[in-house]
């Protein structure tokens, strides 16, 4: 038997290595692409336990707050804080607060758009004969500019002779017999009602000057102690944002009238205008005057554009006026009416007019989101309703409760850069993302809110006051929305999304809408806003690490099952072509008397030796894999696992094989029937179509998956790609796929050479037969490729249509996709055939030299 | 003069020629049964004529062309247009009918509607024109020779060289199959007959015999 053995090793020396190579080549891909696919669970997992949790779990708000746009697309818009209705009352807030599972439960309320203290811009020099100034304001969305405000004065006189000229109502509280002196703009910023604690413990920022019954006073709440109008007012205590500034510009202008003091004089009387009318701003006669000497011509002129950015802060706590200097510079107004006797007002006249805004009105359009423009407020455009509440305190539309606001503003608070957020929370109301705009020529822009009320993009919260507050601004329910962190909880693993799940299911229960925000990531989405274009916003994306491990685990599972099917291919094609050759042997040893018993041993017994050397060589091949990557030892447990199961497998295989060739000996010419076809190619394919079957099946398989495979890689990276989080996990999971999709396409590759080479070693005899009877080479090649051509087309159409239903199935077939997998058919076609037009040639070469 | 073999030598590799020196003269419609027992080079023979084998020396002839000297597309040209094969186990192609396989040779190189008139008309000569849409399967081992006879006539070849054509068949289909092989000598066609029954001989002009690396002519007697 051993002579035998060795006879058979001997005999078959350049299949056995082929043999080996093909064994050594699967002993050696299977554990490394079952470690990728660990790899692949265990880095998504990790990154997702990881960096899945932001700073709170549940967004709990009121059932009526969901807009039909959030639940058909799942995320939930950042600026959304910009509009709430509120829905949840006080004592709701507290229930869910008092929960054991709850550590946090952090409540907010929008109050609002409010001011607050309005200061004065002076312009030097100062007028030292009859000149005109003029101050007007412009604010920015980050694209285009707008004017809101224009304010003049003229000064009729030299020095010490009556205060300047003026029409406007805004100017009577500035003017100044010897300065030129403005109101800086009334700004409308952002307030939200917290409670001090919770927003402290989820923050860590330190609310403490704004906590309910302990306020600190400010400027208002101390100068209007005892005032008539005020007496009923509520004063709302304001801590507003540090560093966040207003988009602001000015542009300062003067000039010196062409006439002298007498001369005005003249026209003054002229205009039948006393010295009682004249700072009457209303009167017909002084409005004239004013108009005749703005359009007087002026000389010495000199004007600013002026940015303003990074001085004015919103509700100017600091009262803190500014000054435009001879050489354009701007000043604090404190440092520069130290040295003299410039002085900035302080003005709290709007402080009790504020606006109520509404939800930007998002629209969902086949090609996107789109928002439209509802109207416009000192010429700017709006994208939301606005309600007008309050009055001014000087105003003559005052009703009984029309000043029962009063905002105080307090001091200040800080929240440090915002930072690249993984998991996102939606409401966070402290550190937004950027809303972008990108122009023609590519340049990206960041939008900015306009200082106006009603703007697209959301400012944070640039002012906090306390939840009590806000009862008086909204009622009972005043509460939008609660961030609500779980207790006892570190990592978002499975266990703590059942708990987050669990607690949000109890509050559920109090009829309030949860989202669960652990998990969530942010997305950028296109939306179209009318009148600026095309601009980028950040959307929280509800459930965002489920979808991507979904996502992953699904791509991984079809990435298994394909490497699984390739794989089984190459085993299965391998041990047919090795029982194959062995066939005759095995017909002669039974027709020699061999029992069936001892034939089956001699095979199985040579089967085990090629196994031995295999195991040895893949076990090198792995160990030195390890240490040329330094890849984790988990790698040859995998390999020893691997080991075990393939040998079993190929044994029970090849035990088959023998068995069949023992009992039911293969006859390639039986079950072979004509069909009766016109064409001759297609007449040989019919009666070749056992041999054909195995690679036809093969060849859809291949062609299906190589497609599908990378496309749905593709597509798993395009959609998870579309979140913070996902674009992490992404980039983390490397190259562990493509080197599994790598190995699937090399032994899926060999397989069809063995295949398509062994079908034409059986037709060797056919191929003589052609040669005999005089037919040219090429002749042979052509009617060859023509035949090969045929069904390995008919092969890839029906795996490359197998492909594109499958990918329909589980994503959108889009333009881009369809032509790869176009593009991937004809790719796959082209090598088919040159490899096809290779082997073909050196079949014919073989008996044609 | 059809056939002029010189000094031709055929060996394959290092093992000792099995055809050295031989040298064979073969004239136009001669009938040359060819004798010998197995391994002394009958096949050989055949083969260096029929342009499928190149002698390691010595030349061959036909009508004037030495085959070495062909080009491989001459070469294919020559076996397609000079020389019919028949074969023992008839090399028939099973998926293909009869009429098929008579056309095959010629398929590439003529008109369909010519060659299938033309094999009609052979495989009438051959007694199978019954048989045209049958398949090989379907025959007698004598039928399938006649259709392997029919094939080799299609491109009108002036020399037929048959390997044992009789070898697989039963007495009658032989005698059928000689009789056919009689009537196209008739006609003017070159045979070399390959046989190991010597009855065979008579149907011949010329007999020769293989062995010991030579070849030996007998007498017509």
């Amino acid at each position: 038997m051993k002579q035998l053995l060795k006879g058979n090793l001997r005999y078959f020396k350049r299949t056995n290595s082929l043999f080996i190579a093909a064994f050594v080549l699967i002993f050696s891909v299977t554990p490394i692409a079952l470690y990728s696919i660990a790899n692949l669970s265990h880095s998504i997992h990790a990154d997702i336990v990881q960096h899945s949790r932001g700073s709170y779990d549940l967004l709990v708000r009121p059932p009526e707050a969901i807009t039909t746009l959030e639940e058909e697309i799942g995320m939930v818009p950042e600026n959304y804080i910009g509009g709430g209705q509120g829905g949840i009352s006080l004592n709701q807030w507290k229930s869910i607060k008092n929960n054991i599972h709850t550590e946090i439960a952090a409540p907010i309320a929008s109050l609002g758009y409010f001011t607050g203290l309005n200061t004065t811009l002076g312009v030097l020099p100062s007028p030292k004969v009859p000149s005109v100034y003029e101050v007007e304001y412009v604010t920015s969305d980050g694209v285009n500019e707008y004017t809101t405000d224009t304010y003049r004065q003229i000064f009729m006189h030299s020095a010490e002779r009556g205060l300047p000229l003026v029409t406007q109502v805004e100017m009577l509280s500035y003017i100044h017999p010897l300065h030129a002196l403005f109101p800086l703009p009334i700004t409308y910023n952002l307030l939200v009602g917290i409670d001090p604690e919770e927003e402290e413990k989820l923050t860590g920022i330190d609310f403490a000057s704004i906590q309910f019954g302990k306020e600190a006073e400010g400027i208002i709440r101390k100068n209007t102690a005892g005032h008539e109008k005020l007496k009923d007012a509520q004063i709302v205590p304001v801590l507003q944002l540090r560093d966040d500034t207003i988009s602001l510009e000015a542009k300062v202008s003067s000039g010196e009238l062409a006439y002298s003091p007498q001369e005005i004089q003249k026209l003054v009387e002229e205009h039948g205008l006393d010295e009682q009318q004249l700072i009457d701003f209303e009167n017909p006669g002084t409005r004239k005057l004013f108009e005749r000497l703005l359009r007087s011509p002026v000389t010495n002129e000199f004007s600013h554009d002026l940015s303003l950015l990074g001085y004015l802060q919103p509700f100017n706590a600091e009262a803190k006026g500014l000054v435009v200097m001879e050489d354009g510079e701007v000043e604090d107004m404190d440092t520069y009416s130290d040295t003299t006797s410039y002085a900035s007002s302080v003005n709290w006249n709007s402080s009790t007019k504020y606006y109520k805004a509404g939800p930007v009105p998002y629209k969902r359009t086949s090609d996107g989101l789109q928002v439209t423009q509802v109207g416009t407020e000192h010429g700017v455009p709006i994208y939301r309703s606005l309600e007008e509440k309050g009055t001014t305190i000087t105003s003559d539309d005052q009703t009984a409760d029309s000043l029962s606001i009063l905002t105080d503003p307090v001091g200040y608070y800080e929240t440090g850069k915002t930072k690249e957020r993984l998991a996102a929370s939606p409401l966070g109301i402290y550190q937004l993302e950027p809303v972008t705009y990108k122009e023609t020529d590519g340049v990206m822009k960041t939008l900015t809110p306009t200082y106006t009320p009603g703007s697209f993009v959301t400012a944070p919260a640039e002012g906090v006051t306390n939840i009590e507050s806000s009862r008086l601004v909204k009622g009972d329910t005043p509460i939008d929305a609660i961030r609500v962190k779980v207790a006892d909880i570190t990592d978002y693993t499975p266990s703590a999304a059942q708990k987050i799940e669990d607690v949000a299911n109890e509050i559920r229960g109090m009829g309030l809408h949860v989202d669960v925000i652990a998990g969530s990531s942010l997305q950028t989405l296109d939306v179209d806003v009318e009148g600026l274009g095309v601009v980028q916003e950040s959307w929280t994306s509800l459930g965002a690490s489920g979808k991507i491990v979904n996502q992953w685990n699904a791509t991984t599972l079809v990435l298994a099952i394909m490497f699984a099917i390739v794989a089984f291919l190459f085993l299965m094609n391998r041990i047919r072509l090795w029982s194959g050759e062995r066939q005759q042997s095995v017909q002669l040893l039974k027709l020699l008397g061999w029992t069936s018993k001892d034939i089956r041993k001699l095979y199985m017994k040579e089967m085990n030796r090629l196994l031995m050397i295999v195991v040895a060589v893949s076990s090198v091949f792995i160990i030195t894999f390890i240490y040329a990557n330094e890849v984790s030892f988990r790698l040859a447990v995998y390999q020893v696992l691997i080991v075990v199961v393939l040998v079993l497998l190929i044994i029970g295989f090849t035990c088959g094989q023998v068995q069949r060739l023992l009992h039911n000996p293969e006859n390639t010419k039986k079950g072979r029937k004509v069909t009766r076809s016109r064409s001759l190619v297609v007449r040989n394919i019919l009666y070749y179509r056992k041999s054909i079957t195995a690679t036809f099946i093969q060849l859809i398989i291949v062609s299906s998956l190589a497609s599908f495979v990378y496309l749905s890689l593709n597509e798993s990276v395009m959609q998870t790609n579309a979140t913070v989080l996902g674009k992490y996990v992404n980039a983390e999971i490397g190259n562990w796929n493509k080197l599994l999709l790598a190995a699937t396409y090399i032994m899926a590759f060999i397989t069809l050479l063995e295949n398509m080479s062994r079908m034409l070693q059986e037709r060797s005899q056919e191929l003589e037969s052609l040669k005999q009877i005089g037919w040219k080479f090429k002749d042979i090649q052509r009617t060859f490729l023509k035949e090969l051509s045929i069904w390995t087309g008919t092969s890839v159409v029906c795996g490359s249509v197998l492909s594109g239903l499958l990918f329909a199935t589980f994503y959108p077939i889009t333009g881009t996709n369809a032509l790869f997998l176009l593009l991937t058919s004809v790719a796959l076609f082209s090598l088919i055939i040159a490899q096809c037009y290779i082997l073909v040639n050196y079949r014919i070469r073989k008996i044609m030299p | 003069m059809m056939i002029q073999i010189a000094e031709a030598r055929i060996s394959y590799g290092d093992s000792p020629a099995i055809l050295k020196d031989v040298n064979l003269t073969v004239n136009k419609n001669d009938w040359i049964t060819i004798l010998g027992v197995s391994g002394t080079g009958k096949t050989s023979l055949l083969n260096i004529i029929g342009g499928l084998l190149r002698p390691t020396a010595g030349e061959v002839e036909v009508e004037g062309r030495n085959l070495q000297a062909l080009t491989r597309e001459e070469m294919q040209e020559y076996r397609r247009n000079k020389i019919g094969f028949v074969y023992q186990d008839f090399k028939l192609f099973d998926q293909y009918t009869v009429l098929e396989n008579v056309m095959l040779p010629q398929l590439p190189y003529d008109s369909h509607k010519k060659l299938e008139k033309q094999a009609i008309q052979l495989l009438e000569q051959v007694g199978l024109s019954h048989r045209l849409s049958h398949l090989p399967a379907e025959l007698s081992g004598g039928e399938k020779q006649r259709v392997a006879i029919a094939r080799a006539l299609i491109g009108c070849p002036e020399i037929l060289l048959c390997d044992e054509p009789t070898g697989n068949l039963d007495n009658e289909s032989t005698k059928t199959v000689m009789r056919i092989l009689q009537e196209l000598h008739k006609g003017g066609l070159t045979i070399l007959l390959i046989t190991h029954d010597n009855s065979l001989a008579s149907y011949g002009n010329r007999i020769v015999t293989t062995g010991d690396g030579t070849i030996v002519e007998l007498d017509g007697e």
